[in-house]
Formats: structure tokens, C-alpha cells, sequence
């Protein structure tokens, strides 16, 4: 009995024939009709895959797309992803809350509390305050940055129209 | 365009889209149109479904752009929503994503006159694209992700969360049975 090439090799060897000629398998190839008319429908089956083109389109789902797509305002996208800011500022509004409303059992839930829980509740909050700030002082910059450039932009045409 | 030029391309695209502007949006659907409706087709055999789930795969990218963390091209990202979400709707249909028998068991490939040689390109394409129709909706999908829009494994991977051994073993069997049924339609038409 012949053992010819298993399937996975000749797939293989179809793929990368240009770069890596196994001699083994060329050799068994030029000797074995079977394998080589196998090994020629899966390059010929690459090949014409490789030619076939991805499908026409015209244009509907880009339009039932768009339509489906809410109307949204510059920034407003912006500001569901930092959807994370206005959670924080509702947990300090509920604590700050909690503390004005019952000043005197939050004092005693607050003295009860283990050392270490108190350190790492503070940590924590630091740590969140300080990132928000970060956040916004970049912002912050990004905008005074672009305001400059207009204003500039403006002095600049203001000049050159009153020296006309 | 180069993979730098295409991520910087893909950053500025996300970035003006995440900040409202429909038009930066409408580009990105545009230029992964063509990819997310070859997925779609290789996946979902359903016309009324296809045009469903190509519109849904986009309102989920355009609902979650802001977790697109530019590790990867902006089309990888979408294929691999679309990927997803034809796999959440075959599992909603009940139907097998790839077959439950062991395709290796089955007869040898039908060797005899050579189809490629006869055929015409463009009667070939068409019965490719046929043939591709009839496999297991994973089996179509990772020949076209590979063979038609030059996907590499990596990214393949990366998009069906498959390790690359499965993916191989699974592009391997695919190939296989996509060639067995060019043959047999060959076959077929012969004997009529």
C-alpha cells in the first residue's frame, strides 16, 4: 500500500510552495498522480479564493445605519464615557449627604469602623479625586490651547484689517 | 497604507466619531462595509436576518466605540463585533456553528478531471461562493476571514477568541470539505 501525503500537509504545502519546498513531499509528489492532482486542486482552490472579491454594496446599510443612529451633540459622547465621573460625584454627594442629615450615628458608624478600613476608604478616595482632577486640568489645558490659537487667529485678521 | 497609517487613521476615525461627529462614523462603515457584510453572509444564510444583523453589529460598535482600545485595526475590532453577534443569533436559532461529526471520517476527496482546469474564473467564483454558502457557518467564515480578506491567523484569532491550534485544525477541515463539494458539483453537472 502507498502512503500518500495527508491532507493537512499538502494544504500546507499548497499555502507556502513559493517559500518552503518540502523535498519529501516534492519528491512524493512528482511520483504519486493522486497527491499531485490533489496538491494542484488545492492550489488552484487558494488561488481562486484569493482572486474572489468581498461583496458589492449600495450604500442602504450605511444610510439604515445612520438613520438608526441617535442625533447626538459634540462632547455628548464624550460625556457618557465619562459616565465614571458622575457615579463618583454621587457617591460623595451621598456620603457628604449622609453626614449633614445624621451628623451623629454616621460619627459613630465612622468610630466603629476598623483603622485600616478608615486608611484604605481615604486612600481611595484620594486616589479618585486626584485622577478627576488630573482629567479635567487636561482637558482644561486642550480647550485654553484651542481658545488661544482662535484668539490669535483673530488678532492676527483684526491687524491685518485695520492696517488696510 | 501602511498598519501605522491605517492605526493613526483608525485613532483620529474613533476619536472624531466619540465625539459626536456622524460623518467620521459614517467613514468607518463605510470602509468596513464590505468586510462586516462577508462575515454576515458567511454566517447567517437568512437575507431578512443578514440586513438586521449587519445593522445591529454597527449600533453595538457605535454604542461601545469608546471601548475600542487601538490594539488592534478599527476593522479587526468591527469583524470581531460582527463575528460575535452572528455567533449570539445562530445560538438564539439553534443552529451548529461548526458539525458535530468528525469531517476526517469521512470519504477521501473524489479525485478525477480537473473542475479548475475546466471551469471558467468566473464560473468558479460563483461556485465557491455557492459552496462556501453550504459549510458550517464557523467553517465559511474562516475561509473568508483567511483566503478572501487576508486576515493571519493572529487576527483571525483575535476576532473568534479561538486559540490559533483550533483555528488551524478548523481552516484545515473547512478547506477540505470546500474543495470535496467544488468537486462534486463538478460531478454532478457531469453526469447531467
Amino acid at each position: 500500500m502507498i502512503d500518500h501525503i495527508n491532507d493537512n500537509e499538502l494544504q500546507g504545502y499548497a499555502l507556502d510552495i513559493q517559500t518552503t519546498s518540502d523535498p519529501e513531499i516534492s519528491n512524493h509528489v512528482r511520483g504519486c498522480e493522486i497527491c499531485r492532482q490533489k496538491l494542484v486542486q488545492y492550489q488552484l482552490l487558494f488561488k481562486s479564493l484569493g482572486q474572489m472579491e468581498l461583496p458589492a454594496t449600495d450604500g442602504r446599510l450605511i444610510e439604515a445605519v445612520m438613520n438608526r443612529i441617535p442625533e447626538t451633540t459634540r462632547g455628548s459622547r464624550l460625556m457618557q464615557n465619562n459616565s465614571y465621573y458622575w457615579v463618583g460625584m454621587g457617591l460623595l454627594l451621598l456620603v457628604v449627604g449622609c453626614f449633614l442629615i445624621l451628623p451623629g450615628s454616621f460619627i459613630d458608624w465612622i468610630k466603629g469602623m476598623n483603622v485600616f478600613a478608615i486608611l484604605l476608604l481615604m486612600v481611595t478616595s484620594c486616589s479618585l479625586i486626584v485622577f478627576l482632577l488630573a482629567t479635567q486640568l487636561f482637558r482644561y489645558r486642550r480647550i485654553m490651547s484651542m481658545l488661544n490659537t482662535w484668539i490669535i487667529a483673530t488678532l492676527i485678521m483684526l491687524t491685518g484689517l485695520t492696517n488696510v | 497604507m501602511n498598519r501605522f497609517q491605517q492605526n493613526v487613521s483608525d485613532r483620529e476615525l474613533a476619536r472624531r466619531a466619540l465625539e459626536g461627529d456622524r460623518y467620521a462614523f459614517r467613514q468607518i462603515v463605510e470602509n468596513t462595509e464590505k468586510l462586516v457584510l462577508h462575515i454576515v453572509n458567511s454566517m447567517v444564510i437568512r437575507k431578512e436576518d443578514r440586513e438586521d444583523l449587519a445593522q445591529d453589529i454597527y449600533l453595538k460598535a457605535f454604542r461601545s466605540l469608546g471601548g475600542f482600545r487601538h490594539e488592534a485595526r478599527l476593522s479587526s475590532w468591527i469583524a470581531r463585533i460582527a463575528y460575535n453577534t452572528c455567533i449570539s443569533h445562530l445560538q438564539r436559532k439553534k443552529i451548529p456553528v461548526v458539525p458535530s461529526f468528525d469531517a476526517d471520517a469521512e470519504a477521501d476527496l473524489i479525485t478525477g478531471d480537473d473542475p479548475f482546469q475546466l471551469l471558467t474564473q468566473k464560473e468558479l467564483s460563483g461556485a465557491i461562493q455557492e459552496c462556501i454558502k453550504k459549510l458550517p457557518p464557523l467553517y465559511g467564515t474562516l475561509i473568508s476571514l483567511f483566503h478572501i480578506s487576508s486576515f493571519s491567523l493572529s487576527e483571525i484569532c483575535k476576532i473568534t477568541d479561538l486559540p490559533e491550534g483550533t483555528v488551524k485544525s478548523y481552516l484545515y477541515r473547512a478547506r477540505k470539505d470546500l474543495l470535496k463539494q467544488i468537486l462534486s458539483i463538478y460531478i454532478n453537472k457531469e453526469v447531467l
